[in-house]
């Protein structure tokens, strides 16, 4: 069986029915406002990141709460301590 | 079939200019198309779109032509990757394409009783097989050259143009019977 004269008909069929050729115009718009589009996404996100403070700023309340957290005792502390307490301080 | 029209291939390293391309593009049209309904499973429609979206990446520059090798099989390999994806992106649809019967608009267009055949035994071969056959035979390349459009080995290609020519032969005989 010669498949190439199969193949040669078959061709000479879809051939008939080949559409034109027509150059696909470049695709200006896409690339217009793609790129841009792009840019300003990461140029944001780089804007959010670094405008963030990179230090915390503690108010009064804070730093009132935070002495007092420093300053309380518990009232049971002293069951904690042993014979050795504070020897070798 | 317009090869022998076609302008031979550059072997220049470097990339060619837009009107080179579009020349290089419409000499091997008809091929590129032939190819690209071989790869869409002979619908037309998703050829067409499949052959429009590559000229756009050759012409956008998306998709180089770098000159390692023939221009004939660099754009057959495109046309076959970007009908690939074509099929993945198909396959999460949610309503089919087919028109009911399982045959293609291309197969049922194709009159001549031997062509019909044809495409009726190239669609029970795997689709590796099938590919090379359509190189080979369709666009007259040769088993490496269709090896190379296809991305595999030429030991690759051998057994499966082999194994195919076997089985499509087997099923031409059953159909002329």
């Amino acid at each position: 069986m010669n498949l190439q004269e199969w193949f040669a008909e078959l061709r000479e069929e879809e051939e008939r029915r080949t559409p034109l050729y027509r150059a696909a115009p470049p695709s200006p718009y896409r690339l217009n406002w793609l790129r841009p589009l792009a840019a300003f996404v990461v140029f944001a996100i780089v804007l959010i990141v670094t405008g963030r403070p990179s230090h915390v700023t503690f108010t009064n309340e804070d730093r009132a709460a935070a002495r007092a957290i420093a300053q309380w005792r518990p009232q049971t502390d002293f069951l904690l301590r042993m014979p050795s307490t504070g020897v070798s301080r | 079939m317009s090869y022998e029209r076609a302008p031979r291939a550059t072997n220049a390293s470097d990339t060619m200019e837009r009107a080179e391309l579009e020349q290089q593009l419409q000499a091997f049209h008809a091929a590129s198309f032939a190819w690209a309904l071989a790869c869409c499973d002979r619908d037309r429609s998703d050829a067409e779109d499949v052959l429009q979206t590559v000229y756009v990446k050759v012409l956008d520059g998306k998709a180089r032509y770098a000159g390692r090798a023939a221009f004939r099989t660099w754009l057959f390999a495109v046309i076959r990757k970007t009908a690939a994806t074509q099929r993945r992106f198909q396959r999460l649809r949610f309503w089919p394409r087919s028109n009911g019967n399982g045959a293609s608009v291309e197969e049922e267009l194709i009159h001549g009783e031997r062509a019909a055949a044809l495409l009726r035994g190239l669609k029970r071969l795997a689709r590796r097989q099938r590919e090379v056959l359509e190189l080979v035979f369709y666009h007259d390349m040769t088993i490496e050259q269709a090896g190379e459009t296809l991305g595999i080995s030429l030991g690759s290609a051998r057994v499966h143009y082999e194994r195919g020519k076997k089985r499509l032969s087997m099923l031409l005989a059953e159909e002329t019977r």
